[in-house]
């Protein structure tokens, strides 16, 4: 290479003459070289080259100059940015690529970036590296979305028993309704034996408003009435083995008064077939159990007279 | 009757859902800006250092000059070898420092 004259290079000689000019540093314009003049099998590489003028007091002796690799240059510069997937450009050329997978610029993380060495542009493009990505996910978006699933089960899960329940209860109160007409007490409890409906024939039965007995869990009995377990446990045990119960028990009217009442109570399904409540037909039978009571006493004197 | 029961959860599902996507989405969009405002601060210092460390070449290389310049020799050996294996030390992507003479003659080569 020594004795070689620069200015046989393509633009060589116009370059140093600028140098010369300028007095000073100047960094000409990327170019790629054969990098097997400089390093035995060594492949092309992009170079840069610095020149100052060299004077020795008011003598001009030439210049002084530098190459760089520009390939092996942005590395060195990599090396402080591990989390970063680096490209560097010039001229419309691949100068520098950190990685041997190719950027993923359509990734949102995709960065651009621009910088001028000398008098060449250099545009740089970065991404984080999958490893750095994740480091800086909060991972809130994935718990957002759960969040918003598990919510969004939950509500139509409580929207669909809501609106089950309303539809049953309008399914009963028109029950209630057709039945209202009839002179026997009738009352419509739902699944959960809540009283839902009744005629004005039980209100006038018991003494209480509609209101005060919808306000209330069932009919109240008498005190004289020792086993409500019992009655409950019977009344279940026969809705079981064939939906229907019935039974005579003494009841308290609201003004305190004794009343004996039968009850036959029945299963009330839906148009499908689903058990959405009970049905009660309640009936006054004071008069009979009283008669009943005083014909066994009756009984009773006749066969103490024998 | 039966399609009031079957539509309102369906209703009350469909806008939880939305406003969970949309929920879902604003927490994404905040995270992207997140990694994208670490990313943009990143490649800039990049940029920043890429220039900065050829500023200190040039630096270099304007300094070794004058040093030479001050030896009144036009190259002494010694200093050449010295100064130049200084600089390529300092710059280790640097493949070469050249003299042109004042001929445009290629003079000494270092390595």
């Amino acid at each position: 290479m020594e004795g070689l004259d620069v200015r046989s290079l393509p633009g060589t000689e116009a370059y140093l003459q600028a140098v010369k000019k300028q007095g000073a540093v100047l960094t000409r314009d990327i170019f790629k070289i054969k990098r097997a003049d400089f390093v035995p099998g060594g492949s092309d590489a992009w170079a840069m080259v610095m020149y100052a003028p060299f004077t020795i007091g008011e003598d001009f002796k030439g210049f002084v100059g530098s190459m760089f690799n520009m390939g092996a240059y942005f590395g060195e510069v990599q090396k402080a940015f591990p989390n970063l997937h680096i490209r560097v450009c010039a001229n419309g050329a691949l100068v520098y690529e950190s990685h041997s997978e190719s950027l993923d610029t359509t990734h949102p993380q995709y960065w651009f970036e621009e910088t001028t060495i000398g008098n060449t542009a250099f545009q740089i493009e970065a991404t984080p590296t999958p490893e750095y990505a994740a480091t800086m996910s909060s991972n809130l978006s994935n718990v957002v979305l759960g969040f918003g699933l598990v919510l969004t089960l939950l509500i139509s899960w409580l929207a669909h028993k809501n609106s089950v329940i309303l539809h049953t209860d309008r399914l009963l109160k028109r029950q209630a309704l057709a039945l209202s007409q009839s002179s026997d007490g009738m009352m419509i409890f739902d699944n959960d034996r809540r009283l839902v409906g009744l005629n004005e024939a039980t209100t006038k039965l018991f003494g209480y408003s509609e209101a005060e007995f919808l306000s209330m869990k069932t009919v109240e009995l008498a005190d004289s009435v020792i086993d409500r377990e019992q009655i409950s446990r019977e009344r279940q045990a026969s809705m079981d083995l064939d939906y229907t119960w019935r039974d005579v028990v003494p009841c308290r009217t609201k003004e305190g008064g004794l009343i004996h009442v039968s009850i036959s109570e029945t299963r009330l399904d839906d148009e499908h077939g689903k058990p959405m409540g009970t049905i009660s037909m309640v009936r006054n039978v004071t008069n009979e159990v009283e008669r009943n009571a005083k014909l066994r006493v009756s009984e009773k004197r006749f066969r103490r007279l024998f | 009757m039966r399609g009031r029961i079957t539509k309102s959860p369906l209703i009350a599902g469909a806008i939880t859902l939305l406003i969970s996507i949309a929920m879902w989405q604003f927490t994404l969009s905040v995270e992207r800006e997140t990694m994208r405002g670490g990313t943009i601060s990143q490649a800039e210092t990049f940029a920043r250092e890429a220039q900065a460390t050829f500023i200190v070449a040039e630096n270099d290389l304007a300094q070794m000059i004058e040093r030479f310049g001050r030896t009144g020799d036009a190259f002494n050996n010694d200093i050449w070898d010295f100064d130049t294996a200084q600089y390529l030390r300092g710059h280790p992507t640097s493949l070469t420092v050249t003299w042109v003479d004042e001929n445009y003659i290629l003079r000494h080569t270092m390595p």
